[in-house]
């Protein structure tokens, strides 16, 4: 393995190694609270919570203001329009 | 029988090739025929111990891939039968080419779009990684310390992922290329022959050697190592 080849799979180990002990340092000081991983944009009711915590008001905040911005998006599935009724027999007058 | 006519005969037996192969194998043949006899042989026992030319011609045809060997076999009876055969047996063949190019293009695209797919998995690897980044700079916007050292860790940890992944996707693209390129042979393997592999999967070579100073199995025409060997 040539050095380079070393010093690249030295900086990936370690980037990994670094993401672990920070991830898990921001575990730790969040009291053991898993939200702390998640992150929810839901823009259908306007609610962003970012590490269980729930912003108010994105303006300001990238990338969030500019999704805020797109406003609801649609992605049901478009509903059937209303079949036809059937026409009535012939000689059976209403 | 001299020199002469024994490439006059060999020309004869193998009309049913291609007229630069043909030329192609007659040189190569007296040539051969030739360094014998510089060697101290008899033109008679140099053309004797090259062999027969119907036993040459045979190797030679034997040693072509099936689809050229099944031609020239044919054409050998004449070209009415050959093309009779074509028509005829047109409804049969046809449909037997189209189905076997389909299946050798399929697995080919199939054998890259499992590089595709590692490629994407790193890729998609190093989106979450990005993503994770931006997230944690939101964090930073909303003061939220253990949401930004999360985020910034997960960020880390895909990207020094991705960067591990790229080195085994490159490793298996480089595994993948040569893989295709055996593929690719193995598929014109009926149709066409690959040079490089003719010299030592046969093992004969002449005594005498054709080329000055080079190596007979390797220098001459493909069939060269297969004849030799009926001495």
């Amino acid at each position: 393995m040539t050095s380079a080849k070393k010093t690249y799979f030295a900086v990936s180990g370690g980037l990994v190694a670094l993401g672990i002990v920070l991830a898990a340092l921001g575990f730790l000081v969040s009291g053991f609270d898993p939200n702390v991983f998640a992150a929810q944009i839901d823009m259908r009711d306007d609610s962003i919570v970012l590490g269980g915590v729930e912003v108010d008001d994105p303006t300001g905040i990238f990338p969030l203001e500019q999704i805020a911005q797109l406003g609801e998006i649609d992605v049901s599935a478009p509903s059937a329009p209303e079949a036809p009724s059937a026409p009535s027999a012939p000689g059976e007058g209403e | 029988m001299t020199r002469d006519e024994f490439v006059e005969r060999l020309g004869e037996l193998l009309a049913c090739l291609p007229a630069d192969q043909v030329e192609e194998s007659k040189e190569f043949y007296a040539e051969a025929i030739a360094d014998r006899m510089e060697d101290g042989m008899s033109e008679e026992e140099a053309v004797a111990a090259v062999g027969s030319p119907q036993a040459v011609a045979e190797a030679i045809l034997d040693d072509l891939p099936a689809v050229p060997r099944a031609i020239a076999k044919t054409r050998r009876k004449g070209n009415a039968v050959l093309w009779a055969l074509a028509i005829l047996g047109s409804p049969l063949w046809i449909v037997l080419a189209l189905g076997f190019a389909a299946v050798a293009v399929m697995v080919y695209i199939s054998i890259w779009v499992l590089a595709a797919c590692v490629w994407i998995i790193t890729a998609g690897l190093g989106a979450v990684g990005a993503a994770a980044f931006v997230l944690a700079t939101t964090g930073i916007a909303i003061g939220h310390v253990p949401f930004v050292l999360a985020m910034t860790g997960v960020g880390f940890a895909f990207i020094g992922a991705t960067l591990l992944l790229g080195a085994g996707a490159w490793a298996v693209t480089k595994q993948i290329a040569r893989l295709s390129v055996l593929w690719v042979k193995k598929a014109l393997s009926p149709f066409r022959k690959d040079r490089g592999r003719t010299s030592g999967g046969t093992g004969g070579s002449l005594s005498a050697e054709p080329h000055a100073g080079g190596n007979a199995a390797s220098d001459g025409p493909a069939h060269f190592a297969v004849a030799s060997t009926l001495n």
